[in-house]
């Protein structure tokens, strides 16, 4: 009798453990064909940017190592504001890691997210999280009208243009003008002939004449041809520290990438052209020796993107 | 006395030499504006508007000769190309309608004057 009670204490035990068992599972036992999870297809990553004009910014990107799967399609690119808010989306085709944003606002801070796809209809994947990247359209001038940028050494006569305003607002374009010219109060750096020698210094106006602009120069520069080079961010802004910038008459493989902060705040990059007939960043001869060069202006103070590279 | 007639006479000499034509050539540096040869010598147009600029460039492209009008003497010198600038018009083109300096190596013959374009920019005289 005893046993049989035993017995039977067992068996209600197993059935009581068994019955809550089946009926703790998530899984559907009578379905004959779970849905899997989905997967995020690999992100891309290592995203760039630069500003192409005062309206465009360019967005590189490291290709997802998932667009072998045949269920990728693409990026997405997001726009939004600072605040989060969308701007647009753009598509991108695989295979490519480059967009051109156009439509900016000059000045505007915008975070651009850039998401792997996966196909909509796919069984089996969804869509990476997003890579970020913050930047802002900053003006690019080639040119000072139609003529190149030749900024000339403080020597060369009043003929010469020694002095660089980065941004003439009367015609939005950078002007050379004279050291004693009407505009010299306006002038944001001048070149200086290092004495006794071929080298120069890009110098910040107020080196000049006390009373003139305060430029400063970034100690971090780039040895890129083009202001077209993509960073993950511009220089931290405490690295802008120099009143000058030393070129030396010396062979060189490339071009010179300065970045600067001008008088209002407004920050930008310089180029400095490499002369290909003696392969130095200086050209013309003594005492009339000259820097070629373009410019990325942030015309909007304290927007530190406009280092568009 | 004959020592010093020497000596004044032999650097009288090296100005004249240096100073003069006579070897047809120097180095100058000359300010003016850049005119199509035609254009400025038979229509008496200069690209100093919209529409000059059109018409000297015009001029240049059926193989007009580019020119300096000189800011001083207001003298014509033709323009050349150098080693360092090979291609005048990719050169000079930009220039069209402002005032600019260009140094050079001058040759001058029979009262024609020939500018070898070996640097332009903007004149600020």
């Amino acid at each position: 009798m005893k046993t049989q009670k035993l017995l039977i204490s067992f068996f209600t035990i197993i059935i009581t453990t068994l019955y809550f068992i089946g009926c703790g599972s998530e899984k559907d036992p009578v379905s004959p064909d779970p849905t899997p999870e989905k997967i995020k297809v690999k992100s891309a990553t290592n995203p760039l940017a630069y500003s192409l004009n005062n309206t465009t910014v360019v967005i590189k990107w490291t290709k997802s190592l998932d667009e072998n799967l045949s269920d990728f399609d693409g990026y997405l690119v997001r726009i939004l504001t600072t605040a989060n808010t969308l701007v647009r989306e753009r598509t991108v085709n695989k295979n490519l890691d480059t967009l051109a944003v156009t439509d900016l606002t000059a000045g505007t801070i915008y975070n651009f997210e850039v998401i792997a796809k996966a196909q909509s209809n796919s069984p089996r994947y969804i869509n990476s999280d997003p890579v970020t990247i913050q930047w802002s359209p900053a003006w690019r001038f080639d040119t000072e009208g139609t003529i190149p940028i030749k900024i000339y050494e403080s020597s060369s006569s009043t003929g010469f243009a020694s002095g660089l305003i980065f941004y003439n607002p009367s015609t939005q374009q950078p002007k050379t003008v004279s050291l004693l010219s009407a505009d010299s109060s306006l002038i944001d750096v001048y070149l200086f002939t290092i004495s006794g020698s071929s080298n120069v210094e890009l110098r910040s106006s107020h080196l000049y004449r006390s009373n003139r602009k305060i430029t400063r120069f970034s100690t971090v520069s780039r040895d890129v041809n083009s202001l077209n080079d993509p960073l993950p961010s511009p220089p931290d802004t405490t690295t802008y520290s120099q009143f000058q910038f030393r070129v030396d008459s010396v062979a060189v493989t490339s071009s010179k990438v300065l970045y600067f902060k001008g008088n209002n705040g407004n920050y930008g990059r310089i180029l400095i052209e490499r002369n290909p007939s003696n392969g130095t960043l200086i050209w013309g001869t003594s005492p009339e020796q000259y820097l070629q060069v373009r410019l990325s202006y942030q015309s909007v103070p304290y927007n530190k993107f406009s280092k568009i590279r | 006395m004959n020592s010093a007639i020497k000596f004044v006479s032999f650097i009288i000499f090296l100005t004249i030499i240096f100073n003069s034509n006579l070897f047809g050539q120097k180095s100058v540096t000359l300010v003016g504006e850049i005119v199509e040869l035609k254009t400025y010598m038979v229509d008496k147009i200069k690209p100093n508007s919209p529409a000059g600029i059109e018409v000297t460039k015009e001029g240049l492209m059926v193989g007009g000769t580019f020119a300096l009008v000189e800011k001083k003497t207001n003298k014509v010198v033709i323009l050349i190309p150098s080693a360092v600038n090979k291609n005048l018009y990719g050169v000079l083109e930009p220039y069209l309608g402002t005032q600019v300096f260009i140094k050079g190596q001058q040759y001058s013959s029979g009262g024609i004057r020939v500018l070898t374009v070996d640097d332009v920019g903007k004149s600020l005289k």
